[in-house]
């Protein structure tokens, strides 16, 4: 089994590294080394389904051990198999095997032939840690790897400032989303110390005892894995992401968007209904999330005037169809009903250009027209309700504006502000700090200590806001970013001294990182001051290597799995201990928008059109 | 009350807009027809001028070309010493043309991102282009929908103006970014009153309105265009919407001055424009550059190394038959079948083969049985009047059922229905994703060339008025009478030169293209039939000649049809390489036996059409057998994943209009549209100009706009195929919120070279002058050199090329030009090459003779 598990892991990760290193590689030979990760995967995968099979269908777990180990903690790394992991993988490795005999022929001459493989390699990786992934800690370098791949390809036509837009759109509200599966993460980790593992979670005498940390907590920790879930599988109300996804290839936005990609926040779900359904109210909150959005996304479906939309919402409309199952406690049809969606909607993607042809000789056939469908339910409503219904569905149930005035508006709203007021922010803060603590501890030198602890974690809140919101210089924007990470380790250092070597680890990964970026940004200014991140400016067709640095100095300092800093972050999470809930919090909230300002660097300074027009008109 | 006029102002907007209607019928018109009026490189920089487009390729492209050898050093000469008349002058070109540095490669500003609108965004620091264009696209592509959405939006009869005031004004929920006072107000308007106050909030000097018009159309001109196509002709939409650009631009403007309204709060004034002059739109004659200059000297060699490739063919001694031939076949003149003739003659030289415009002269709308409404299936330039029904044989008494994958997409929508669809069906997908990509077959998804001759349709072409037969001139009827069917027979044969010596058998062969997974599946059907098949216009054309009253009514006229001779339609399909014959059930013994000799030699032939063909693509090998070749283009002509079922019209650069006798035996390389012609019947230029009627603007259209889209894919092109999204049926976009894109996407122009159509003609000089100049419409395409137009002279073999500056034919010295090659074996040609090859000879056939 595990030999199994680690076939199907590695054949996709070697595959995308080695298309990736390839100087001036042929299509053929990606085409080739693709086809053979896939089908790799493919036995990888039939050998997990046939060894569970013959085990019992019971699950499967092994714990590899931890990675980093101290007396207190540790990052516990496993694996664990069940009936949802088995059906999760056959989809992944059937949809990618399909996806990639059909792009090695469609992407044929796209001159991100190599590229498109490489993300769909690493998505592939990412799709199958999340089916294997052990606990939470595992599960989430998964869900990283996808966010980042879902970036990608979105992204894929990236001379196009509306796709850059669109795929940066949706990585905030992965990001978003993600503070709720770190804070989950570490919550679970509080709550119950023993709880390492899913394979733990399962076993009855642990579900008696999930109950025991009260209703509050558990009302918490749904809220956050709920949180954590919508985003990804595009529930209320962040369903609009899904339709702007549709930016990339046909076959890329199948795969993921059609397909796999959002069905990952139901997988989250599967993993964690132990935990949700401990919590009284909990089937309650998943059933209801998922009822409003079937109700608002299937009506916005309906009057989608483009195809991929439509198909886009219909799916996400049938995710909370999925969800209301769950919360049903019908684990089976729920599973069902994912598999067929992600098929028939990956198949009504693949299929979307035939549309014209299609359902225009139905628009035009007489014997159509004679056999037509029953009206809908708009047409017994009164006028003015019908036409607010279709106002509301026709703005995508104003979904948008929602997000962005309650999430977006405020963060930029309070990085401007503290742009304006940088001095006063600065020297505001120590007082106010100290003001503050010194009422509710009078305590001496432990309140000295909270002080520090809460002006460090406030000025790297507000450096990580600064970051997000500046328009001038990128690469002041990127030292914000490095800043704040370090009065992120500060403040944990300060509240617990004896954590110098995980915040040695955490900032080992900074350091290079930012170090790398800031290489990478200095060489991409050329010979201009500054790059300055009001506009887009397109710079990975002149300069590919050093965009490419800079999007591993990206990755790097916001704490993807390729730097110690993934688990840095964790630690100082789990060491920012129990009494101190607004430091983990406030922590979270600085690593999430730390990478999303991050990546905004990223789209700013190499994606985009780049335009600039010839001044010189025809005359001479 | 207002200083402008609105209207005019709209309208002077639509002259910088594409003429590309819906996608159904895709037709190939030249992008830049607003431009026509000006000499081809004034308008095409007018235009790049414009629109922020490239209007050549850069100097590093030709340089190559050079290098490789595809611009030869004659063609190179030419082009200097006909543009450059002084000796220094000339050198000095000659030194430029390689020392000269590339310069930018920057596009012009576009007139929207110069104009008052973009004032207005930058000084008002207001985000037009993200808050409100998404709500007017939103808006008009609800609007137009055909049949995407379950729930169409509810429209109004007095237009989308009043139907978006509905919508707004009796919503529950304000409708951003209407939800101010400001803006309902604006719409309780007239959308001219709307349009005109909310002008007068936008800008305090109304001198500038128009000038934000143009600006505003031209921000969204993918569906400005198709708002101006439909509102001409509103029969283009199946699901008919009233629709007017002055609506639309209405529309805009309300939403420009709401977001602008809901962002400054009370700081919306109107723009006070500084500097007047700037906005003054590029009317002057653009005068080129030094590197223009030096780009189109080399544009022209890279055109004259091909132009005198082909009038080095005409020139040449004629190839005739030795004997009369047993077969006829009379093609499209698409240059996709400038290859299957060639090999038709070469497997049975007892085959002859004509090319003429596609739709045989037929012009009328083709109504099949299940259609609800009729298509035009003649070119887009005649006004047909004539209604053709292909009606349910009475054998047939089911309708074929509609395929269930149609009610399966609409269902899967919703909540239901989409339950059961996946539950039940996503197991089926499963297999279905399986054998579409390992075993790809038709489907019903696709567009297939025979689809509306299925259920053996019988054509309803006898007119019902015989023999009272008087209409009234402008209506429609329907069928054609005896004496019009005599007519449209009559001057169809003698156009190409079939009225004499007609053979047992004339095949007339239309085509079109099957393809799956396709939204522009019209531009691989036949130009000629507005993006169809022309199969309705071959059968037809067959039954009518076979008829006798009209037989005797051409007697008459002096066209004598044998007894012995027979008209046959077929159907060639130029994806998969296959001919299909109609009507031919009921053949006597003689006429079914060469029906057979037919069909056994296209079988040959079309396979070494398909391994002619296979040689462009990358991915296959180039020691393909032909029947493996035929095999693989009809599996891919059936591939979901397979963005390039064929390459269409990709080599077109040449039209030959004379006799086959001219080009018989050379090795063209797909590149040519050839007419049949024939000068000794047509003295006057008569004939002629009948043809270059339909050649120039079919031919002329389908090569500018690959020429077009080719220079720059991204503004007069559609961009890469594999992001697109369909919208409301009637074109395509990126993402789901972008404008409509225009143009042929890259996939299908990325092998194109860009090269002006050059029209040659088998005429006397002066009588191809003559003729070309009888309609003035034809003639500007030839006078500004949007088309090249050169002549050959039937009985000096004298080559020539109309001058602009002489306004006359200028001779043309072919002695300098390196000879074409003369290769034994017609694979030779192309052996080991994906891109084109230079045009060459073919060794002699026994069969045919070449005159002195």
């Amino acid at each position: 089994m595990l030999t199994c598990i680690l076939i199907l892991l590695l054949a996709p990760m070697i595959a995308a590294v080695f298309i990736a290193s390839g100087r001036r590689p042929s299509e053929r030979c990606t085409a080739l080394i693709a086809t053979f990760s896939g089908l790799t995967h493919l036995v990888g995968t039939l050998g997990v389904i046939l060894i569970w099979y013959w085990q019992g269908q019971h699950f499967f777990s092994h714990e590899f051990g931890s990675i980093f180990q101290t007396p207190e903690y540790g990052f516990p790394v496993s694996v664990y198999v069940d009936s949802m992991s088995v059906l999760w993988l056959f989809m992944a490795t059937f949809l990618s095997n399909i996806v990639i005999k059909f792009s090695r022929v469609y992407l044929h001459k796209d001159p991100g032939y190599h590229r498109f493989f490489v993300c769909l390699m690493f998505l592939l990786f990412g799709l199958s840690i999340l089916a294997v992934a052990g606990s939470l800690d595992t599960f989430m370098a998964g869900w990283e790897f996808v966010g980042v791949c879902s970036f990608l390809l979105i992204s894929f036509y990236n001379e196009r400032n509306m796709t850059v837009r669109n795929a940066f759109k949706v990585y905030s509200i992965y990001r978003f989303c993600d503070a709720g599966l770190l804070l989950g993460a570490w919550l679970t980790h509080v709550l119950w110390h023993e709880i390492q593992s899913f394979a733990i979670l399962r076993s009855p005498e642990i579900q008696l005892h999930l109950a025991d940390v009260g209703q509050s907590n558990l009302f918490a920790v749904t809220c956050l894995i709920l949180l954590a879930a919508a985003g990804k599988s595009a529930q209320f109300p962040f369903t609009f992401w899904l339709s702007r996804a549709m930016e990339g290839p046909t076959p890329s936005s199948a795969i993921f968007y059609g397909a796999l990609s959002v069905h990952a926040g139901l997988f989250l779900l599967f993993r964690t209904s132990p935990i949700w359904t401990a919590f009284d109210w909990g089937p309650v909150m998943v059933g209801s999330l998922g009822f409003i959005t079937m109700i608002t996304a299937s009506g916005i479906a309906r009057v989608q005037s483009n195809i991929k939309g439509q198909i886009a919402y219909s799916s996400a409309a049938h995710v909370g169809i999925m969800f209301i199952e769950l919360a049903l406690g019908w684990k089976s049809l729920a599973m069902l009903h994912m598999f067929g969606n992600s098929f028939f909607r990956c198949y009504q993607l693949l299929v979307s250009p035939s549309s014209v042809a299609l359902l225009l000789r139905q628009q035009g056939s007489k014997s159509y027209q004679l056999r037509r469908q029953i009206p809908g339910i708009e047409s017994i409503l009164p006028k003015k309700f019908a036409s607010s219904l279709y106002v509301f569905a026709l703005n995508d149930g104003f979904l948008e504006n929602l997000v962005r005035r309650t999430i977006w508006a405020p963060m930029t709203g309070l990085g401007k502000l503290i742009h304006r007021n940088g001095r006063f922010f600065i020297l505001g803060l120590l007082p106010i700090a100290l003001g503050a603590l010194a009422l509710l501890h009078n305590e001496g030198a432990a309140a000295w200590r909270l002080a520090a602890v809460a002006t460090a974690i406030l000025t790297s809140v507000g450096l990580t806001f600064l970051a997000l919101s500046e328009t001038e210089s990128s690469i002041r924007a990127w030292n914000a970013v490095a800043l704040s990470n370090a009065f992120a380790a500060a403040s944990v250092w300060a509240h617990d001294s004896h954590i110098l070597r995980e915040v040695l680890v955490f900032s080992t990964g900074i350091v290079f990182f930012w170090l790398l970026g800031l290489q990478a940004l200095l060489f991409l200014r050329g010979g201009k001051s500054v790059v300055n991140l009001s506009t887009y400016h397109g710079l990975v067709k002149v300069h590919p290597g050093s965009s490419f640095m800079l999007f591993l100095g990206v990755l790097g300092v916001s704490g993807f799995p390729i730097s110690p800093t993934f688990v840095g972050q964790d630690m100082l999470l789990h060491h920012a201990v129990d009494n101190y809930v607004w430091l983990t919090i406030l922590l979270a909230v600085t690593f999430s928008v730390n990478g999303l300002a991050l990546m905004r660097i990223y789209a700013k300074v190499c994606l985009g059109s780049g335009i600039e027009y010839s001044k010189h008109t025809a005359q001479t | 009350m207002s200083s402008f006029d609105l209207r005019a102002s709209v309208h002077a907007g639509r002259s910088w807009l594409s003429y590309q209607g819906p996608i159904k019928d895709f037709v190939c018109l030249n992008p830049l027809m607003a431009f026509q009026q000006h000499e081809f490189y004034e308008g095409a920089h007018r235009a790049g001028a414009a629109f922020g487009a490239y209007s050549l390729m850069g100097l590093g492209f030709y340089r190559t070309a050079f290098n490789d050898g595809r611009i030869t050093k004659s063609g190179l000469e030419r082009a200097i010493t006909l543009r450059i008349h002084s000796s220094e002058e000339q050198q000095r070109v000659r030194e430029d043309l390689f020392q000269y540095p590339e310069g930018s490669t920057l596009r012009p500003v576009p007139i929207q991102e110069s104009g008052v609108r973009q004032l207005f965004k930058t000084v008002k620091r207001v985000s037009l282009d993200t808050h409100g264009t998404p709500v007017l696209l939103r808006l008009i592509s609800s609007y137009l929908d055909q049949g995407v959405a379950l729930w169409a939006m509810p429209r109004t009869k007095e237009g989308f103006f009043a139907t978006v005031r509905d919508l707004v004004l009796n919503s529950y929920k304000s409708f951003p970014p209407f939800d101010t006072l400001f803006a309902k107000s604006l719409l309780q308007e007239t959308s001219e009153n709307a349009a005109i106050q909310a002008l007068e909030s936008l800008l305090e000097d109304q001198r500038f309105s128009p000038r934000y018009i143009l600006d505003l159309i031209l921000s969204t001109p993918g569906w400005s265009a198709m708002i101006n196509q439909v509102e001409m002709k509103p029969h283009l939409l199946l699901n008919s919407a009233p629709v007017s650009l002055l609506d639309f631009v209405s529309v805009g403007l309300v939403i420009d001055a709401a977001v602008a309204k809901r962002e400054l709060k009370h700081d919306f004034t109107p723009l006070r424009v500084q500097d007047p002059l700037a906005f003054d739109l590029p009317t002057k004659d653009p005068r080129l550059g030094t590197l223009d200059r030096i780009k189109k000297i080399w544009h022209e060699a890279y055109e004259w190394s091909l132009y005198e490739q082909a009038f080095q063919v005409v020139a040449a001694p004629n190839v005739v038959l030795k004997n009369n031939p047993q077969i006829q076949a009379a093609f499209c003149i698409d240059d996709r079948e400038c290859s299957i003739r060639r090999h038709l003659e070469w497997v049975d030289p007892g085959i002859e083969t004509f090319g003429t415009a596609g739709f045989f002269g037929m012009d009328f709308l083709y109504q099949y049985y299940d259609d609800l409404k009729p298509s035009q299936n003649c070119p887009i330039v005649l006004t047909p009047r004539h209604l053709v029904r292909g009606e349910r044989p009475l054998g047939k008494s089911t309708i074929k059922s509609q395929p269930l994958d149609g009610y399966i997409d609409r269902w899967s929508h919703s909540i239901l229905g989409g339950i059961l669809v996946t539950q039940l069906l996503g197991f089926r997908t499963l297999f279905r994703l399986l054998r579409a990509v390992l075993r790809p077959r038709a489907e019903s998804l696709g567009s297939n060339a025979s689809s509306r001759d299925a259920d053996r349709v019988t054509l309803k072409i006898h007119s019902e008025l015989e023999p009272a037969g008087t209409v009234k001139s402008g209506e429609m009827t329907e069928g054609y009478t005896y004496d019009e069917m005599a007519d449209r027979v009559g001057s169809q044969l003698l156009s190409t030169g079939l009225s004499k010596n007609l053979a047992d058998l004339v095949i007339l062969v239309a085509h079109g293209s099957t393809t799956v997974n396709n939204t522009h599946f019209a531009a691989y059907d036949c130009g000629a039939c507005m993006g169809k098949p022309g199969s309705p216009n071959a059968r037809a054309f067959a039954i009518m000649a076979n008829i006798p009253e009209v037989r005797k009514r051409l007697k008459a006229s002096n066209i004598v049809i044998p007894e012995s001779t027979y008209f046959v339609a077929a159907l060639h399909d130029t994806t998969r390489d296959e001919i299909q014959f109609f009507d031919v059930e009921n053949l006597g013994e003689a006429h079914r036996k060469l029906v057979d000799r037919f069909t056994t030699s296209s079988k040959a032939a079309l396979a070494n059409n398909a391994r002619e063909r296979c040689r462009r693509f990358e991915q296959i090998s180039f020691s393909i057998t032909p029947q493996d070749a035929l095999n693989h283009v009809r599996e891919r002509s059936v591939s979901i994943f397979e963005p390039r079922p064929e390459l269409t019209h990709t080599g077109n650069a040449l039209a030959i209009v004379g006799r086959r006798d001219l080009t018989r035996g050379f090795f063209m390389d797909r590149r040519a549209f050839m007419n049949s012609y024939d000068p000794s019947l047509d003295p006057t230029g008569k004939i002629l100009a009948g043809i270059l009627g339909a050649v120039v603007p079919v031919g002329g259209g389908i090569n500018l706009t690959y020429f077009f889209s080719r220079m720059d894919n991204h503004i007069y092109g559609s961009g890469t195929k594999l992001p697109h999204n369909v919208v409301g049926l009637v074109g395509v976009s990126n993402g789901v919120e972008g404008d409509l894109l225009t143009g042929l996407p890259n996939q299908m122009v990325e092998v194109h070279e860009p090269v002006r159509l050059l029209v040659i003609v088998d005429q006397e000089a002066e009588i191809a002058l003559a003729a070309a100049k009888q309609n003035p419409a034809i003639f500007e395409w030839i006078q500004n050199g949007w088309v090249r137009y050169g002549a050959v002279s039937p009985t000096s073999k004298q080559t020539s090329i109309y001058d602009r500056g002489k306004d006359s034919m200028v001779p043309l010295d072919l002695s300098a030009v390196i000879p074409l090659k003369t290769i034994e074996a017609q694979e030779a040609c192309f052996a080991n090459q994906h891109f084109y090859v230079p045009i060459a000879r073919l060794a002699a056939r026994p069969q045919f003779l070449q005159e002195a």
